[in-house]
């Protein structure tokens, strides 16, 4: 992904797919925390909404309806399909989606054809319906006739990622996070450092989560346990109802009213030895990282773990002065009005 | 398989020989060493290692090394980490740490090696090339005598290097695949650029986890990789296009995979993945399985997400390939064990590792040694290099697959009354050729005859491919004389029931398989039928020339998984009696009745199902459980104003206190003149002792309540929820109408006019009764009575030593029901008699039983009569639960749904969703009765009579639909 746009606009993400297939099921569950099952409730949308995010990057979702047919003459779809950096189709698992395979296809002849860097990405949806042996089976289904269309469109070199999702999980969030670190350049770098990190501190795994969508924007190389990327996301949720039990408290005093230069962190013990840690970044990012418990004594843990932890402390300062010295590097394109630490967490 | 393998090992020692003999020797670590301290634990045979950095990679070293002149094995452990790259020379029994050797520390230069994390090593003879996390590859080559040269550095990649591997045969060409979704090709005599680069015109493609060079495609440079998206790929390397066109993409696993290995002999795959899946897949170009849709050739589930797995690297001499090398997995989150299978028993582990300490394992391998034994490497994340050798004894080594059990048993499973499967744990293939199948089908057909259950040949796939089970349904004979002819030495399982292995072919009874039929009530035929076919094996005359010949034909003939059916002819296990008594019993004492009462009942429904001596017993306990009333109870009801009055109590009182539990009698008393009177009978109705009591002129009206209370009890026992009966109302009442022993027994009051003789007749007739069973009890209770007797506070006839005699006999005999039902009734009333195991032992199986011949009914009943402080255990242990989970299926294409337990109601098959309740819109769920009209259109029983009947409607509810009701 090459910075030629100079605007943000790089960084959007478009939502598609038929209607009623969950596009803004999955837009108010990831980025407005409804709860999953409040989206029975949703209505149809009937206009394109675009949603703002700052995160590490800008990064702006767009919902179009699914009956709106983009092909019009008077639809404007080729400057629409120039400007995004991915295009995320969305597929009903339990619909019939014959239909949505042969729309699809259609969009990505488009899209290819005027921006050949997209990212495309598809969802097969709602997944949560389908026991476990007709999921791959759906997958596999859909991935089949999809390389089929596309190659009857004479599209062979045509990336397209599939991610099995269902809302009532942590799955769609791990797809969007997989689809937002794609649209992120200087992901190898946050690699890297997250690694150097991980090896320095004795930390079983990290991520740098977006505090809001709970999306993680990086995390090091070893691969993702879901089951760790639950506790991580959990252990966020918790830290912030904590902080909002307390930060009425603090305000009355005034004293440390200023809340500017006071950055959250919070460290949980957990019951099999491990430790959680999270502490507040850079705009309304946090790092939150499992610390493995390596000790055999069990007498001296309790000193050996504060050790860790200050380790771990400066290690993670280090982390995020140059977590600072990227974004700053990175914005040097593009200056954002509102600069310095966003106090996102309070 | 022994034999073989001592011939490997003699083999091995030709090769070896020398090595492993001055071997011993040195085996200590030298003091000379002048490399680093070697700390080592060596606990019990087995070699563990504390690295002292933070370790992530481990490989091993195929190259002989002779340090300070000393020549050390040709197998050693390379360590990398964080800023940690070791060598551990390993003695050749790689039992010690010979020398530890830093690889970093290089005493010639004096720059202190920058910081680097190594994620992956791969060595190739003298060279080891190590991945590291900033997407460089460092190439070390190592000197015969362990000094390390740093010689290239590989800088290409953006982003961690996850896998490396060398091309067979090309020695300097080097793979590596990277999380920034490319796979480069390195030739390690020219330069530090890539000779070709796999990539995708994306920046962030999809990361690769493990790459892996295919020696077995001949003519080609094949590469297989799997990636974070699940798929596996395959390039052909000899393109030469730097393009992203993997030759062949198949998807199977739902989550990222992360790790492949290939299978040492032939183009067959292991991949595994975070979706819990090692999928065995046949990647040649002969397996034209279509893209995408291309299904594992064998899946392996396990208890964790994989995140390494690794074919052994020696063989086990099997037969077929792919069972050949055992497959090892470690897992992604905190598991600390590493897991062997091999795909013959794909279903349970061959050994499960934990790892030292109990602590995640971070990587893991199969180490080759000198003396080819399966020794696994493992890492853990506590930094601890550990060596196992799964061929010796080790507590951290299970085996579930030895340590199951190999003989199984069942009961009434369409074979017969029993049977036995058994298998045998080495791996026979069974080498079964046309034509001797052929002769075991006629065999069997022959031995069957007809007599036989259809099904037995229909239905049961294991028998089919089995001689063992197929011409001796009934007398394990046969089978025992063609595994002795085996050429495995393996105990039968057979012989532990075959007391008498000779054939009596006098015998007459037992050439049919089928169970000798029972006369009810004639014991001494039954026992005689059952001694002959539970011991003498009987042998079917026409049938034993062709055993012969089969065995003749073929020698080892024994498919593994066999199974025996057994068919014995137990007297007592009598269906019908069962049945009956399943059914008769209550279970739960309904409201208005006293203990004695129901166990009257019991008896009554024992005698009728003929079983006489259980119908004394329960007689036997009811009159000491009203001997326990008369004379225990009675002076509480005294003071409480209980049921059971006495003769001197206030009339008034009485009144009030019995009018309350008991005014229905005076309902049912036709002659009830004298109330007072009445009801004290009717209170005490039964106990001899107080009716010496009562005055004579009373007595008629005794047998008159008796006889009512007797149609009373019937008449709410019949229509309690909490009896057994509830779906037997037909049973048990026309059995107390029609059973003629029982109306022997009782006295029929039809005619009032025998008072006192008659009462008199029935005493002595209990008395009888009394001692006539603990007559026939005396083989077992005489004893043990002698014994109640030296306890001075219980009398012998106390319904406590009655009831544990009653149970104790009872449990001999295997009496299930008796003593399930005596538990569910007695276990609250009188603790102690019976213990708790005892009572939940005997109602659980008693459950069971009654599930296995589908009385759900009653089994719901007995749960839910069992006493409070079992019935948690029942439900929540042995999952005995009363819920009941009605399966849907789908109304389309009948296929059953399966997650409608979350409120799905969505067919898998037909992709459809299944039609609601035309009038409410809600799916039909639940226990709702669902009414399908004649159009098709269906709904709940209540939202369509409240449709058509409440609202007088006559056509469909449903918009558009015509039909009408006529």
């Amino acid at each position: 992904m090459e910075p030629t746009a100079k605007d943000n606009t790089n960084a959007t993400i478009l939502l598609m797919g038929l209607r009623r297939g969950g596009k803004s099921s999955i837009c108010k569950v990831v980025f407005h925390n409804m709860q999953p099952l409040d989206t029975l409730y949703l209505e149809s949308t009937s206009k394109p909404t675009t949603e703002q995010f700052s995160s590490l990057i800008d990064l702006s979702v767009m919902e179009l309806p699914g009956q709106l047919n983009y092909f019009e003459p008077n639809y404007d779809s080729e400057r629409l399909f120039s400007s995004i950096g991915a295009l995320v189709y969305v597929i009903d698992s339990q619909d019939e989606y014959l239909n949505a395979l042969t729309n699809l296809s259609m969009i990505i002849e488009f899209a290819y054809k005027v921006n050949p860097k997209i990212n495309i990405e598809v969802l097969i949806h709602k997944i949560d319906g389908l026991s476990e042996d007709y999921r791959i089976d759906a997958q596999r289904d859909i991935m089949q006739r999809t390389g089929d269309e596309l190659l009857d469109l004479g599209l062979e070199g045509v990336q397209v990622s599939f991610y099995l999702t269902s809302i009532f999980d942590h799955s769609i969030y791990e797809a969007f996070s997989r689809i937002v670190q794609k649209l992120i350049p200087e992901l190898p770098s946050l690699e890297n450092m997250l690694d150097n990190l991980v090896q320095h501190s004795s930390i079983d795994k990290v991520f740098l989560f977006d505090v809001n969508s709970k999306i993680y924007v990086a995390t090091d190389s070893s691969p993702v346990d879901i089951q760790t990327y639950e506790v991580c996301a959990e252990f966020i949720d918790i830290t912030i109802d904590l902080d909002d039990l307390y930060v009425e408290n603090e305000r009355t005093k005034g004293a440390v009213a200023s809340g500017r230069d006071k950055e959250l962190k919070s460290i949980s013990h957990l019951s099999n030895g491990s430790i959680l840690y999270l502490k507040q970044m850079i705009r309304g990012l946090a790092l939150v990282a499992l610390i493995r418990n390596d000790d055999v004594r069990k007498g001296s843990t309790d000193t050996n773990q504060d050790k860790s932890l200050a380790i771990i402390d400066y290690n993670v300062n280090l982390f995020k002065q140059s977590l600072i010295k990227i974004w700053k590097n990175s914005r040097l394109e593009q200056p954002t009005p509102n600069g310095g630490v966003a106090d996102q967490l309070a | 398989m022994s034999s073989s393998q001592s011939n490997l090992a003699r083999f091995a020692f030709n090769i070896y020989g020398s090595l492993t003999s001055d071997n011993n020797t040195p085996s200590s670590p030298s003091p000379t060493s002048s490399f680093n301290s070697i700390k080592k634990v060596n606990s019990g045979n087995k070699l563990v290692y504390h690295c002292d950095r933070e370790t992530t990679a481990l490989s091993q070293l195929n190259y002989p090394l002779s340090i300070s002149n000393t020549e050390i094995g040709s197998h050693h452990a390379v360590i990398g980490g964080k800023n940690y790259l070791h060598l551990l020379c390993l003695s050749s029994d790689q039992h010690h740490v010979v020398h530890d050797i830093n690889l970093l520390d290089n005493p010639y230069s004096r720059v202190v090696p920058k910081l680097s994390s190594i994620n992956t090593i791969k060595t190739h003879e003298n060279t080891i090339a190590c991945g590291l996390s900033n997407g460089v590859i460092s190439i070390y080559k190592l000197t015969p005598s362990g000094k390390s040269t740093l010689s290239t550095k590989l800088a290409d990649h953006k982003r961690t290097i996850n896998s490396m591997d060398f091309i067979h045969d090309r020695e300097d060409l080097l793979l590596s695949g990277s999380q920034d979704g490319s796979i480069k090709l390195w030739d390690l005599r020219s330069g530090n650029k890539p000779m070709l680069t796999l990539q995708s015109n994306n920046m962030h493609s999809d990361p690769i986890r493990a790459c892996q060079y295919s020696p077995h495609s001949s003519h080609k440079l094949s590469v297989l990789s799997v990636h974070d998206s699940g798929a596996l790929c395959k390039f052909d390397l000899r393109a030469n296009t730097n393009s992203y066109t993997p030759d062949r993409k198949w998807n199977l696993h739902s989550g990222p995979a992360l790790s492949l290995h290939i299978h040492p002999e032939s183009e067959y795959v292991a991949t595994a993945g975070r979706d819990q899946k090692i999928c065995v897949f046949n990647y040649s170009d002969s397996n034209q399985a279509t893209g995408s849709r291309a299904t594992p050739e064998h899946m392996i589930n396990t208890y964790g997400p994989i995140v390494k797995v690794r074919w052994s690297a020696y063989d086990n001499n099997a037969k077929n390939q792919l069972y050949k090398y055992d497959i090892a997995c470690s897992y992604l989150n905190d598991d600390s064990t590493v897991t062997v299978y091999n795909l013959k028993r794909k279903y349970i582990p061959k050994h499960i590792v934990n790892s030292y300490s109990r602590k995640a394992v971070q990587n893991f391998l199969w180490a080759q040694n000198s003396n080819r034994s399966s020794t696994l490497w493992c890492l853990t994340k506590a930094n601890v290099f550990t060596s196992y050798d799964l061929d010796a004894s080790d507590g951290d080594i299970t085996r579930p697959l030895e340590e199951l059990p190999k003989v199984s048993m069942s009961w009434n499973n369409n074979f017969g009354d029993l049977s036995f499967v058994n298998q045998y744990d080495s791996d026979e293939e069974s080498i079964v050729s046309e034509e001797s199948s052929e002769m075991v089908e006629m065999t069997r057909s022959h031995t069957y005859s007809g007599e036989q259950e259809e099904d037995i040949e229909s239905t049961d796939n294991i028998s089919r491919t089995s001689l063992a089970s197929a011409p001796i349904p009934s007398i394990p004979f046969p089978t025992s004389s063609s595994l002795t002819n085996s050429p495995l030495d393996k105990p039968p399982l057979v012989r532990s029931y075959t007391h008498n292995p000779k054939p009596t072919s006098s015998s007459p009874i037992n050439t049919t398989f089928t169970r000798p039929r029972l006369n009810r009530g004639s014991s001494s035929t039954t026992t005689h039928d059952s001694s002959i076919s539970y011991g003498s094996t009987p042998f079917p005359a026409p049938a034993q020339p062709r055993h012969k010949k089969v065995q003749q034909s073929t020698a080892s003939y024994i498919s593994s998984p066999y199974v025996i059916p057994v068919s014995l002819g137990i007297p007592s296990n009598d269906e019908y009696v069962f049945r009956t008594l399943a059914m008769g019993y209550v279970v739960k004492i309904p409201d208005g009745f006293k203990l004695t009462d129901v166990l009257r009942m019991n008896a009554d429904v024992a005698e009728d199902a003929g079983v006489l001596r259980v119908a004394s017993i329960w007689r036997m306990l009811a009159i000491a459980a009203e001997e326990l009333d008369v004379t225990v109870i009675s002076p509480i009801t005294e003071e409480t104003g209980g049921d059971i009055a006495l003769s001197p109590i206030p009339p008034t009182m009485s009144e009030k206190s019995i009018a309350s539990d008991l005014n229905f009698v005076g309902s049912y008393n036709s002659a009830s003149t004298k109330e007072r009177v009445d009801e004290k009978s009717d209170g005490g109705n039964e106990s001899p002792a107080e009716l010496e009591m009562l005055p004579s002129s009373v007595k008629p009206h005794w047998h008159d309540l008796d006889n009512e209370n007797l149609h009373l009890m019937t008449n709410v026992f019949n229509s309690s929820p909490t009896s057994v009966g509830i779906s037997s109302n037909n049973t048990y009442s026309s059995m107390a109408i029609s059973a003629s022993p029982a109306a022997s027994i009782r006295p029929l009051t039809a005619s009032i006019k025998p008072l006192v003789p008659l009462q008199l007749q029935r005493n002595e007739l209990f008395l009888e009764k009394k001692e006539s069973s603990t007559n026939t009890l005396k083989s077992g209770l005489t004893m043990a009575l002698s014994e109640i007797e030296q306890k001075e506070d219980l009398l012998p006839w106390h319904l406590s030593n009655l009831v544990q005699q009653a149970v104790g006999y009872a449990c001999t005999q295997g009496d299930v029901v008796f003593c399930a039902t005596v538990s569910l009734l007695l276990y609250d009333k009188f603790p102690g008699i019976i213990s708790k195991n005892e009572c939940l032992e005997w109602i659980g199986s008693y459950i069971d039983i009654l599930r296995r011949k589908r009385m759900f009914v009653q089994a719901g009943n007995v749960i839910k009569s069992a006493p409070k402080s079992i019935q948690s255990t029942l439900v929540q242990k042995q999952q005995f639960s009363t819920d009941v989970n009605p399966k849907f299926f789908c109304c389309w294409c009948n296929k059953l749904l399966e997650n409608t337990s979350k409120g799905y109601y969505y067919c898998q098959e037909c992709k459809t969703n299944q039609s609601n309740c035309i009038y409410c819109n809600e799916p039909c769920d639940g226990l709702a009765v669902v009414v399908s009209l004649k159009c098709g259109h269906r709904g709940h029983f209540g939202c369509l009579k409240e449709w058509f009947i409440e609202g007088e409607n006559i056509e469909c509810p449903t918009p558009g639909c015509d039909y009408t009701l006529n």
